[in-house]
């Protein structure tokens, strides 16, 4: 499982890495509203979907890499075009008795097929040129003017680090005790259904009874080296808005949400 | 860069009273509607630069005892002294965990941060250090437990013994004259403890630093140069690995002494000249391989 | 016949991708029948890899694996393997999801099928042969209960299957000595009452010395030595990888005959151990004079 998760950091040096995390945050966030907007036709998206691929390449985690990631969600990326095609009214262009393709469902089905494609190779570009205390640096950054709504951003950003910190442990306790409870006889894929919620159960409760000791302990470990709830992530002089960032979002603003401004208008 | 960045900052530290004192303190808790007793009037001086390891039964009182020493836990009677500072005030408190560095038994559920050099700076950057510092303090950390290659590895890839070197180096960026371990090796295979165990022993070595060590693996606390047994809440047995060991009184309790040292034991029945005590392999070896 | 059979086990994680990782390379190995064989090795040998193997959770990449006779590549074969293999995987306390122990133990005789008043007699046997007391334990919640007890509990509720083989992944680790002596009592004393066949993986070799009839030595997922102790602790010290594996007085022994002395590297207790320095101290003593 180790290495598994795709996404993950790649420790670089490109010019994409040395960005403002704030800058790569925000650039998410557009590209997801790029991917959302309604209404949007192929070549825009292709155009957008480019872009980026050509931003990956800038950044060297490899864009075979990424695009071999694609790869995990075919399924969903098959239902969805799937759904698309059959579901979508409008002039048909066969017609199996009741079952017909429309041109618009043959329209949108490529278009949500980009979007979704859009989302991933986006948030993996966050994710892969960022390191995960950037990333909550970052988010701290942006989130504090929630501060003075008495918005607990520390706190939040303590969360999302420790998350992060035991995904990964989590995944690989839940495989242990599937394993653990498969040998008792527990059936986690088979069965009526009533039966395998059951089962679930035996994956559940284990898993949370060690999440509560752990955070027990790790409230203790935690006191033990003098936190007392209130520290920033944020470190002085760790991150520097700098001319490259401005540039870098003009761009991005500029060429992923035109589009949007042009439909609206 | 073997120096450490520490010194300068003990400097400040009051010289004068360099120990940790346990005076008359017995912590007690309700369970099930009754008083029970987890350490009975404990008194107990434990000196700069010593390695101490401390055994007992599961229920003895261990884990209260090692948790007394950094303020975690709060003597239901009695004081505790850390550097003539009291446990109790709230005041020393943050004085008291730079101190006295804390590392326990599940490697997992002390780390908090994805990357290896962020968590040995946690600490440290808690104590409001310039970023200068706080670096300079992480490079030492990590050398002197040898983790320095996996300075930017995710914890959850490394091994069970270099999870528990991760927590020793950060408790050390925060520059402790104390180290406290709850059964750090309890939860690791063979390999991960001798790892740990020449970390320590290494540490105390180079830099002075007090290792007060629970265990339930008489080998590793034969290292030790004092031996504490706890028994039911009270301070049993006290003294070096050999009369420890060599004592009737920690057999009667339910305890095994390590291999070596029931051998040395067997010999000395045996009427054969053993000068020295020998409790720990690498004695034994030099003793008849001279 | 043997009751578990390997030939040319192999086994790799995650085969064709960049991660991929032979966990287990060529592995041929024969159990028999109420034997008691210990498995020892070191981080990343393939233990866990292989007693996986055993009750079907994993199939072999290439090779064969046969329990009782039968090939453990038949899926129908494999899905009730865990009735006639019991695992007890390391820190087991950890999987305990019920609210009484009394139905925790009882979770594996459920899902075999077995009638209530069957299951409460063995859940109260299991329970005295673990080294509880039934009356006092069966109706608490497993949580409230001490570490120790809660891994003897985890290991009743595979014992209670009374599997023809069982299977132990480190039982003792991170237990006092008085825990550690309970749970190998009771392995010991099912392995009496049932022919139990009792594979255990432990690090705590002088536990298996006084035990096992037979010992598999794994590394980096290859079988470098399997027999009786004294064949493969021969070759564990010929090779130098003893360091970690074999007890403090063994070693000692080794180390003392590499040295020059004329011990006996045979030995299989400390008291012998002591006779054997014995001598060559009384021996170097006679020298001196």
């Amino acid at each position: 499982m180790q290495g598994m998760i795709t996404g993950q950091y790649i420790n670089g040096d490109s010019m994409i890495h040395r960005l403002d995390p704030r800058t790569k945050l925000l650039g998410c966030f557009a590209v997801i509203i790029a991917a959302v907007w309604p209404g949007q036709q192929i070549p825009v998206l292709l155009l957008n979907t480019g872009f980026i691929i050509l931003i990956i390449y800038l950044s060297q985690v490899g864009v075979v890499r990424v695009l071999r990631g694609l790869r995990t969600l075919r399924m969903l990326f098959l239902l969805t075009f799937v759904c698309q095609v059959f579901l979508t009214p409008g002039d048909s262009l066969w017609n199996w008795g009741g079952i017909a393709v429309s041109r618009q469902g043959i329209y949108l089905g490529i278009t949500t097929f980009l979007r979704l494609v859009i989302l991933y190779i986006g948030s993996s570009l966050l994710t892969m040129t960022t390191s995960t205390l950037k990333l909550t640096e970052g988010l701290e950054s942006l989130l504090s003017p929630l501060n003075y709504l008495r918005f607990p951003v520390h706190q939040l950003a303590m969360i999302i680090n420790i998350s992060l910190r035991f995904v990964p442990t989590i995944i690989e306790e839940a495989e242990i005790i599937i394993r653990a409870q498969k040998s008792r006889g527990a059936r986690f894929d088979s069965g009526p259904l009533a039966l395998r919620l059951k089962t679930v159960l035996a994956l559940l409760i284990p898993l949370l009874a060690v999440s509560l000791q752990r955070a027990t302990d790790l409230a203790l470990a935690m006191e033990s080296r003098c936190y007392t709830g209130d520290q920033s992530y944020i470190r002085e002089g760790s991150m520097v808005f700098t001319w490259k960032d401005g540039i870098a979002l003009g761009i991005l603003v500029t060429l992923l949400l035109v589009p949007v401004w042009v439909r609206l208008y | 860069m073997k120096c450490s960045p520490c010194p300068g900052y003990i400097n400040e530290v009051n010289r004068v009273n360099e120990k940790i004192e346990l005076l008359n303190v017995t912590k007690t808790y309700q369970h099930a509607g009754s008083l029970v007793y987890a350490l009975n009037n404990i008194n107990l001086t434990i000196p700069q630069g010593q390695f101490v390891g401390i055994v007992g039964m599961n229920g003895s009182g261990k884990t209260t005892l090692a948790r007394l020493l950094n303020g975690l836990i709060l003597p239901s009677s009695g004081k505790v002294l850390v550097n003539g500072m009291d446990t109790t005030d709230p005041r020393y408190h943050k004085d008291i965990r730079r101190l006295v560095g804390m590392v326990f038994q599940n490697p997992d559920n002390q780390i908090i941060n994805p990357i290896v050099e962020e968590e040995v700076a946690f600490g440290v950057q808690n104590l409001h250090f310039s970023a200068a510092e706080v670096s300079r303090r992480v490079t030492w950390a990590l050398q002197a437990v040898g983790l320095s290659d996996l300075r930017h590895h995710a914890p959850h890839l490394l091994s069970g013994g270099q999870k528990q070197r991760l927590a020793v180096a950060a408790a050390l960026a925060m520059c402790p004259a104390y180290l406290v371990l709850d059964e750090p090796t309890s939860m690791l295979d063979q390999s991960g403890r001798s790892e740990l165990i020449l970390c320590l022993e290494e540490l105390r070595r180079e830099h002075g630093i007090t290792i007060i060590m629970i265990s339930h693996v008489m080998e590793e606390v034969a290292r030790a140069d004092r031996l504490i047994v706890l028994y039911q809440g009270n301070i049993h047995l006290d003294g070096s690995p050999w009369e420890v060991f060599s004592s009737p009184e920690f057999e009667h309790i339910g305890m095994t002494p390590p291999p070596i040292a029931r051998l040395t034991n067997v010999l000395i029945e045996q009427e054969h000249q053993i000068d020295k005590r020998i409790v720990t392999f690498e004695q034994m070896v030099e003793f008849l391989c001279p | 016949m043997p009751i578990i059979e390997t030939k040319d086990l192999t086994h790799v994680y995650l085969a064709g991708t960049s991660y991929e990782k032979k966990a287990l390379d060529k592995v041929s190995l024969s159990i028999n029948q109420g034997e008691f064989v210990g498995i020892i090795g070191g981080n990343g040998s393939g233990k866990s890899t292989l007693i996986q193997h055993f009750n079907g959770l994993l199939v072999p990449t290439s090779g064969s694996v046969r329990v009782d006779g039968k090939d453990t590549t038949v899926k129908q074969y494999r899905k009730n393997l865990w009735k006639k293999v019991g695992i007890v995987f390391q820190f087991p306390e950890q999987q305990i999801f019920k609210s009484t122990v009394f139905e925790e133990v009882a979770y594996g005789l459920k899902n075999m099928g077995m009638h209530l008043p069957e299951i409460k007699n063995r859940v109260e046997e299991i329970l005295v042969q673990i080294g509880l007391n039934p009356g006092e334990v069966a109706h608490r919640s497993p949580l409230s209960l001490s570490g120790g007890t809660r891994r003897q509990v985890a290991i009743a509720s595979i014992m209670a299957m009374r599997p023809a083989v069982l299977v132990l992944d480190e039982p003792t680790a991170g237990l006092d000595s008085s825990g550690s002596n309970h749970i190998m009592q009771a392995i010991q004393e099912m392995q009496r009452n049932y022919h139990t066949t009792v594979v255990m993986i432990s690090h705590y070799v002088s536990q298996l010395m006084l035990l096992a009839d037979k010992l598999v030595f794994l590394e980096q997922g290859r079988l470098l030595a399997c027999g009786n102790q004294e064949e493969v602790f021969q070759y564990i010290t010929s090779h130098n990888l003893g360091g970690l594996i074999l007890p403090d007085y063994l070693r000692l022994m080794h180390h003392l005959a590499d040295y020059g002395y004329q011990v006996n590297t045979g030995v299989s207790s400390l008291e012998e151990a002591a006779r054997e320095i014995g001598r060559i101290l009384k021996e170097s003593f006679l020298c001196k004079v």
